[in-house]
């Protein structure tokens, strides 16, 4: 009803939810899934060894991840704005776009 | 302080607006046992947590929580974006609509506006552990009924993720009331309040 508008801002945006984009979003949402799931465990279990070793494994995949991410579609965080020259951050897609 | 990332924790891809399904999954955004209450819940109960565990999972479990309301969020706006004033008009979202157009806006399904009333902050360690096993209980049969009621399964995947992920704060709630008894002294075991009493 009240979208056309709001569609034609994305076009000609440089992040534009082609389908890499999202096939390297669904790798972050899943690497986060088992980070996160980690992180409320080790909060219950702090000493557990093998759930440590787990985080360090799975955030250095993360940020590698995060890091590709951001360098080709933009910002994840507002802190994640790497361009010199735009501020990136507020281009879309927002996640309920995608 | 809080750091937004731009994803969701699931994705969200709705391709069949429903005006009728939405006027029910509003509830999980500002329901009884929605994501909102679920958040302020948690996020508000961690000032009288004696021990910096209970203080971790309440921290990280409400964060999960605005990561669900913001899952809800998008579900609605998928589920209303690009319906006609007529049918609008002949679904159960019309009387939503005329107080706030498509905006999303925490109310429960029965009508009631988002409040406070329903969240349990006791000051009190065991209650608020207690009330917090019970509030994810409550929340996984709203989901519950909520599977029940809908069909399209891009409405369904997300919405049994977040079921499942209601389980697993449940299990970590478990793992901080037993957390908590095991550092309360065992003689005074509900004499004492440890947020209170010195």
């Amino acid at each position: 009803m009240m979208n056309n508008r709001q569609n034609s801002c994305y076009r000609g945006c440089n992040s534009n939810g082609g389908s890499n984009q999202a096939s390297l979003m669904r790798k972050i949402q899943e690497i986060d899934f088992s980070l996160y799931e980690t992180v409320l465990y080790l909060d219950a279990y702090p000493r557990c060894r093998a759930a440590l070793n787990y985080y360090h494994s799975l955030k250095k995949t993360r940020d590698a991840l995060a890091a590709e991410y951001e360098n080709a579609y933009g910002p994840i965080t507002a802190f994640g704005n790497t361009s010199q020259g735009s501020w990136d951050w507020v281009n879309g897609p927002w996640p309920w776009h995608i | 302080m809080w750091i937004y990332e731009k994803k969701l924790q699931f994705p969200v891809k709705i391709k069949t607006p429903n005006p009728n399904t939405a006027s029910l999954i509003v509830s999980q955004l500002g329901g009884p046992d929605g994501e909102l209450a679920a958040s302020m819940r948690y996020l508000n109960q961690r000032y009288a947590m004696p021990d910096g565990q209970l203080v971790g999972i309440l921290t990280d479990v409400g964060t999960e929580e605005l990561a669900h309301l913001e899952m809800i969020g998008s579900i609605l706006y998928q589920l209303t974006r690009n319906l006609s004033p007529d049918e609008i008009m002949r679904s159960n979202l019309a009387p939503y609509f005329t107080d706030h157009t498509t905006g999303v806006y925490p109310i429960a399904a029965s009508g009631v506006p988002f409040d406070m009333k329903y969240v349990g902050i006791k000051g009190d360690v065991l209650a608020d552990i207690h009330e917090d096993m019970a509030a994810e209980q409550k929340a996984r049969v709203t989901y519950d009924n909520l599977l029940r009621l809908v069909d399209d399964p891009d409405v369904k995947e997300p919405l049994k993720y977040l079921r499942e992920r209601e389980i697993v704060h449940y299990q970590r709630f478990g793992d901080a009331l037993r957390i908590a008894q095991d550092k309360l002294d065992s003689k005074n075991f509900y004499a004492v309040n440890p947020a209170f009493d010195k």
